[in-house]
């Protein structure tokens, strides 16, 4: 158990020494990340592997021990991030063939904190892992570059904030229940909150304060657009896939099990308070991300935002509190990590070959890159939640379990989400891929190897998860049996749902898809031949442009590309801006402290502070 | 290898039904406007006619594209109940037959996209808005009969309507109904809900591009979109049928309800349209879906 631990220490260590050799590097982090993998994959089942670390002092009354342990819904975030990693850092070796800077040794060290977050047995573990990723992420963000400091600063100040909260939730949960090893104190909140149920449930906002902050939900949505626009492609490619689910994991062990059974009031019968404090955090997510993806213009912003809304969707299941949608919110995290993962390479490959992230300014980039091109057409087909390929199965589980249990607002939440999912999806492809080609990207090239099959591998991947879901449904629900939730194995390709006669067999789905594009290909065959021509030959209805004195002419609908829809949406979207209300506090912080500061400067000030101190002193010795 | 031959006469049935509908539907309206009008059988014949033709591609993505969302209609269609009868055994789930016919939607967008033509990206936009615009409605109808039947299986939903005409969900929930027959005018994209074809504003569209065989694949995806809508409509609200003639014959009165209203309506403005879809008929389903609530 402590050697997964130790690898990725070690290998940080000798990547700092060989941090000039940039190909040792990306190899020694490479090698590292299979071999986390490999023993990942070997402890699977035994869930009683530990490692503690016995300090012997009492803090707040609560033992203050460190230790990680074979977390079974822990050993599901972990292997499936550990594979996804694998994947990006062979990306990686191809990718920063030419970057100046290294981000190798930064992010080695954000593995470790990802896996001691993950198997943490108590909540001191927990916390110690959780900043050493706040702050190395702040590093790996700007890799030197200076116009990434702003988004690493806001990103900083969000994580900061987050961990000083949970430092006082952690404080709070250890003086009140006396343990802090988190499966022992989620049962001792209970009692909190059954006991003393304002304190109770401040404690628990409080936690789930931080978690949504890691997560980008509602409140706190801005992060992701900042941080993705500018950070290095290939580490973002991480972020988005694996980072961004720090928050779901400690919300599925500790805040779901919690929530689900404390006893509040319930709302129409369908789900007590907090339930729908979830689910409307969930909710606002889903549909807010989505509109703002929908008027991105820089590619990396709307993939950011389209995250937001995922993570809306992963809160809405959560929020049912019924085994299927906790099981589809699960399913939903690998699903979005693979596919995230899968768009996020092609984006980062297309930065890699023409250097440019604004939608508007690609083009026609099929002709040139069509195996990105390919993956990430499965990518979107993924996004959108469209069977075959994966990401259909899990919505579709967090729907049905939506559904019987009556909350509507929240099913039509979702699905008005995974409708404006195709506008935003669709706009990316057309834009970056399809179209007609600039003259400066003539010359484009088709990824090397290193890249090219990383990007395969995903694509794979995505339509195995699709057709055959057993492969993530199988251990998610041997870890949930063995955490002790009453479920039964998930068979390969079945999918059972909450309702009656609901039961999908998405192998069928995909023979069903395959026989459906078999006729319509027949019917493609049977058709008279077609030729191939270049795009101006229609264009220019049979005419030589030159005969005209004149050029051809290249027109892309791209920019403003919901424009009509955009107009509607304008008045809602100017008033709600939390950039605004964040800017509103940090100027009214600022004025408060620069006016205390002023005191200090000036003599009469300091006169003023000590008399209202020594007056507040002798107020305080009468009182007493 | 029963089931190879069930999956292409479904196909073809479908194809077959959905070209005869939209025969006729141009029949009645040039009735409509006073004029005679093509024969029935005139869309088989257009077909025929653009099948025979050369034509002419721009690149990979197109071909794949048409192929692909012909392909996902029909593989939705595969799906649907059609007087009891299913192509295959499952247990026809109304959000998988939604997300699917997503797919078709897709390729048609991909491939049209792909020809380089703005007026046919601008068709695609509009298109795509007005998805968002009538899903929400037609879903929040669809929520509403889900809770009611407590399961999400469309043959169930039409069986729980067996026995009289009272039973029909038109009869007992009639508010879902003229919400789903809104939304549905837009899903097949007739007027007022035409805005992303638009002849006149920006040359047919998507289809501007499309020579061949490519748009009579796109006329075919256009007949099984038809067959398939009216056959949600069919089960969801008039209870599936005993036979397949009723089932044909039910499913031909609700599109004549939407050739009817596409004979007299001018356009909307895609925003207009959207507003329309989201107060309009969005309020007279979550009107229903209180009332089932709270019953």
């Amino acid at each position: 158990m402590i050697e997964l631990l130790l690898v990725p220490l070690i290998t940080t260590l000798s990547i700092a020494f060989f941090i000039k050799y940039k190909r040792v590097t990306w190899t020694l982090f490479l090698a590292s990340n299979g071999f986390i993998l490999y023993k990942l994959y070997s402890i699977y089942g035994m869930w009683s592997l530990s490692y503690s670390f016995n300090t012997g002092y009492e803090i707040l009354g609560a033992k203050f021990n460190l230790g990680v342990s074979n977390n079974p819904i822990g050993w599901y975030f972990a292997f499936f991030s550990a594979l996804i990693t694998l994947i990006i850092s062979i990306f990686s070796i191809g990718f920063n063939k030419n970057s100046k800077s290294n981000v190798s040794v930064i992010w080695m060290l954000i593995i470790f904190s990802n896996l001691g977050i993950f198997f943490a047995k108590d909540w001191v573990t927990f916390f110690m892992m959780w900043e050493l990723m706040g702050w190395t992420s702040f590093f790996a963000i700007t890799n030197g570059k200076d116009k990434a400091l702003d988004g690493a600063k806001y990103y900083l100040s969000l994580s900061l904030f987050g961990a000083a909260l949970l430092l006082i939730a952690i404080s709070l949960l250890g003086a009140y229940t006396g343990t802090f090893e988190i499966l022992p104190s989620a049962f001792g909140l209970l009692q909190i909150i059954n006991s003393s149920t304002k304190l109770g449930i401040v404690i628990l906002l409080l936690f789930l304060t931080t978690f949504i902050i890691k997560s980008a939900i509602f409140p706190f949505y801005m992060w992701p657009q900042k941080v993705y626009a500018e950070g290095p492609e290939d580490y973002i490619t991480f972020m988005s896939s694996v980072m961004i689910k720090y928050g779901i994991y400690p919300m599925a062990i500790f805040i779901v099990p919690v929530v689900g059974s404390v006893n509040l009031p319930r709302i129409l019968n369908t789900g007590n308070v907090l339930q729908y404090v979830i689910g409307y955090l969930g909710a606002i997510s889903a549909v807010l991300g989505t509109l703002l993806a929908i008027f991105q213009t820089d590619m990396k912003k709307l993939f950011a935002y389209s995250s937001v809304s995922n993570m809306g969707y992963i809160l809405l299941g959560f929020s049912s509190m019924t085994i299927v949608g906790f099981e589809g919110s699960l399913f939903h995290v690998v699903n979005h990590m693979i596919l995230k993962a899968a768009i996020f390479l092609t984006l980062a490959a297309v930065v890699f070959r023409t250097g440019e992230s604004e939608m508007h300014k690609l083009g026609g980039l099929v002709y040139r890159m069509p195996l990105t091109f390919m993956t990430f057409l499965l990518g979107i087909i993924a996004a959108a939640g469209i069977p075959p390929l994966n990401g259909f199965g899990s919505k579709w589980m967090i729907i049905q379990a939506l559904m019987s249990k009556k909350m509507v607002v929240f099913a039509i939440a979702m699905i008005f989400a995974s409708t404006g999912a195709f506008m935003y999806l669709f706009r990316a492809l057309a834009s970056i891929f399809l179209g007609q080609l600039p003259d400066r990207y003539k010359e484009v090239k088709e990824v090397p190897l290193t890249m090219a099959v990383p990007m395969f591998i995903m694509m794979v991947i995505m339509l195995l998860v699709g057709v055959v879901p057993g492969v993530v449904m199988k251990p998610l629900t041997t870890a949930l049996k063995a955490v002790g939730y009453n479920v039964d194995i998930a068979s390969w390709t079945v999918l059972e749902g909450s309702l009656k006669n609901a039961t999908i067999d998405l192998k069928i789905v995909f023979y069903m898809f395959v026989a459906g594009v078999i006729i319509s290909g027949l019917m493609y065959f049977f058709g008279n031949k077609s030729e191939t021509v270049p795009q101006e030959d229609n264009y220019t209805a049979g005419e030589y442009p030159e005969e005209w004195g004149v050029d051809a002419d290249r027109f892309n609908y791209s920019y403003s590309f919901y424009q009509p829809f955009k107009e509607m949406f304008d008045p809602l979207l100017e008033s709600i801006s939390i950039d605004d209300l964040f800017a509103s506090v940090g100027r009214n912080f600022e004025y408060l402290s620069t006016t205390i500061q002023g005191l200090f400067k000036r003599g009469e000030g300091a006169v003023l502070l000590f008399s209202i101190g020594v007056l507040l002193l002798i107020l305080g010795g009468l009182i007493i | 290898m029963m089931a190879v031959l069930r999956v292409f006469l479904f196909s073809l049935f479908a194809i077959f039904i959905g070209l005869l509908f939209m025969g006729i539907g141009r029949k009645v309206i040039a009735r409509i406007q006073l004029r005679y009008g093509p024969p029935f059988y005139q869309a088989f014949l257009d077909v025929g006619k653009l099948f025979s033709r050369k034509s002419i591609t721009h690149n990979f993505v197109m071909d794949l594209g048409m192929v692909m969302s012909l392909g996902g209609l029909l593989a939705t269609m595969l799906f649907v109940p059609i007087a009891g009868h299913v192509a295959v055994k499952t247990s026809t789930n109304l959000i998988v037959i939604m997300y699917l016919m997503a797919i078709g939607y897709l390729g048609m967008a991909m491939a049209v996209a792909a020809s380089g033509n703005p007026n046919a990206t601008i068709g695609v936009s509009r298109a795509l808005t007005m998805m968002l615009g009538y899903e929400v409605p037609f879903f929040t109808v669809m929520l509403g009969l889900i809770i009611v039947n407590g399961t999400s299986s469309l043959e169930l939903i039409s069986q729980s309507q067996a026995g009289s005409i009272l039973n029909w969900n038109m009869i007992r929930f009639p508010l879902s109904f003229i919400a789903a027959e809104i939304a549905l005018q837009a899903m097949m994209g007739e007027k007022p809900f035409d805005a992303m074809i638009a002849p006149a504003e920006i040359a047919s569209g998507p289809m501007v591009e499309l020579s061949g065989k490519y748009l009579g694949l796109a006329f075919l995806t256009h007949a099984v979109s038809i067959f398939v809508e009216t056959a949600i409509i069919v089960n969801l609200f008039m209870g599936g049928a005993s036979n397949i003639f009723t089932f044909v014959l039910k499913q031909f009165e609700i599109y004549l309800i939407t050739v009817f209203i596409e004979a007299v309506f001018p356009r909307f403005k895609i925003e207009q349209a959207v507003k329309f879809l989201w107060t309009v008929p969005m309020g007279i389903a979550v009107l229903q879906l209180i009332l089932i609530l709270l019953k």
